[in-house]
């Protein structure tokens, strides 16, 4: 189980935990099995993340990087780390900012070799 | 040679104060005998104001679903203090357009801050602050003093931009060793000459340094942490070409998750090419 971003959350995902608003009113229990209309809820009121059963956070990020041009990643994370240089790594937030930092960079690249 | 952040500004008439709409609008907003019709009489009085507000309140910045076709109207939907924050970003905007860009891009340095602003008003909105547009002010504000720099100490700055990139510096750093202060200071300074709240005086002088914020801790770690989100997107500079370090501190103080980075940058996104468009726009 693991923290999932709710852009990556998808229809079949088993609950490991209770989500919450910000309210910490509960929306749905542990156990229960996701269908769209729950992530569409959880989007409406601000859930970012959920628990899910049998997935990994570093799982779905590495996927996520499988899937791109390896080439284009390598460059793209020179950058970030470029940018990086005095932010550090190891804060929790920061981590994320990198990493959206590359993803959004391989977009910019992929464009660009597209000829958009 | 000692240079004092105060003299630059006391030599600097053309910044030295606000339009005169800005205090007329405060001074109506806080007379509780004054009605929403006075406040909108204020800013009608001024018609490139009433211009420019029309525009960002008919952008994706509100994204209404039908025009706002009156200051009025406007007063109404958006309120009187939200709508007075709006003023004075495009005020001060006004006040700097002549100026040319030698060393940054004018046009980077508003992307840069704009894009700071829609960032801290949506980290606002989040935590559900109330009158998240002071939040975009603070954030199209928070590098202000790098405007004074750059105007008044024209060739130090391009020193001390030079010495930032060789030597692969924080800019801010470089700053403090060349002058003694950074821009966080000059801009800190020059709200309080324009006679600014005192929080967004704080938010402004302290975005580098969150811990010095005794008075407005969560304000100044909002737009201290907009400012890291908007360089890591890399939308635009105000001369720095790093990410600046987080404050862990100022980072629990907002109590977000991590995993809300990814929606406020889709948010700012969804909202940055119409808010550059209103707010850049000729009027």
């Amino acid at each position: 189980m693991g923290q999932i971003n709710i852009a990556d959350i998808r229809p079949g995902m088993v609950l490991a935990r209770d989500v919450k608003d910000r309210n910490s009113r509960v929306l749905l229990t542990a156990g229960k099995e996701l269908t769209d209309k729950h992530i569409k809820i959880f989007k409406m009121w601000g859930v970012t993340e959920a628990d899910i059963q049998g997935v990994a956070h570093e799982d779905v990020e590495a996927q996520e990087a499988a899937a791109l041009d390896p080439e284009l990643l390598r460059k793209a994370d020179l950058v970030t780390q470029e940018l990086f240089t005095h932010a550090g790594s190891e804060h929790p937030g920061i981590k994320e900012l990198a990493r959206l930092s590359t993803m959004r960079r391989v977009r910019t690249l992929t464009e660009a070799a597209n000829g958009h | 040679m000692d240079i004092n952040p105060r003299d630059l500004l006391r030599g600097y008439v053309e910044v030295s104060s606000l339009p005169t709409v800005h205090l007329r609008l405060e001074e109506a907003i806080n007379n509780p005998k004054k009605s929403m019709s006075d406040i909108a009489k204020v800013i009608r009085e001024d018609s490139g104001l009433t211009a420019r507000l029309l525009r960002i309140v008919n952008s994706a910045f509100y994204n209404f679903p039908s025009k706002v076709e009156t200051i009025s109207a406007a007063v109404t939907i958006v309120g009187t203090q939200q709508l007075s924050a709006l003023a004075l970003a495009t005020s001060v905007m006004k006040m700097f357009d002549g100026i040319k860009g030698d060393l940054v891009s004018m046009d980077s340095y508003w992307r840069h801050s704009i894009a700071v602003g829609l960032a801290a008003r949506l980290l606002a909105t989040f935590r559900r602050e109330a009158n998240a547009e002071r939040y975009f002010v603070a954030g199209m504000l928070h590098d202000i003093g790098r405007l004074v720099l750059y105007t008044k100490l024209t060739d130090i700055s391009r020193e001390i931009l030079v010495e930032a990139k060789t030597n692969r510096k924080l800019l801010y750093e470089a700053e403090r060793e060349r002058l003694g202060f950074t821009h966080a200071v000059v801009g800190g300074i020059l709200l309080q000459t324009w006679k600014l709240p005192t929080s967004l005086e704080e938010i402004v002088m302290y975005h580098h340094n969150p811990k010095a914020a005794t008075r407005f801790p969560v304000e100044t770690a909002i737009v201290h942490v907009a400012d890291i989100i908007v360089h890591s997107m890399g939308l635009g500079t105000t001369g720095e070409i790093f990410v600046p370090p987080l404050d862990p501190e100022a980072w629990e103080r907002l109590g977000i998750q991590p995993s809300v980075l990814a929606s406020v940058e889709d948010q700012i996104d969804l909202q940055y090419k119409d808010a550059l468009q209103t707010m850049l726009a000729d009027t």
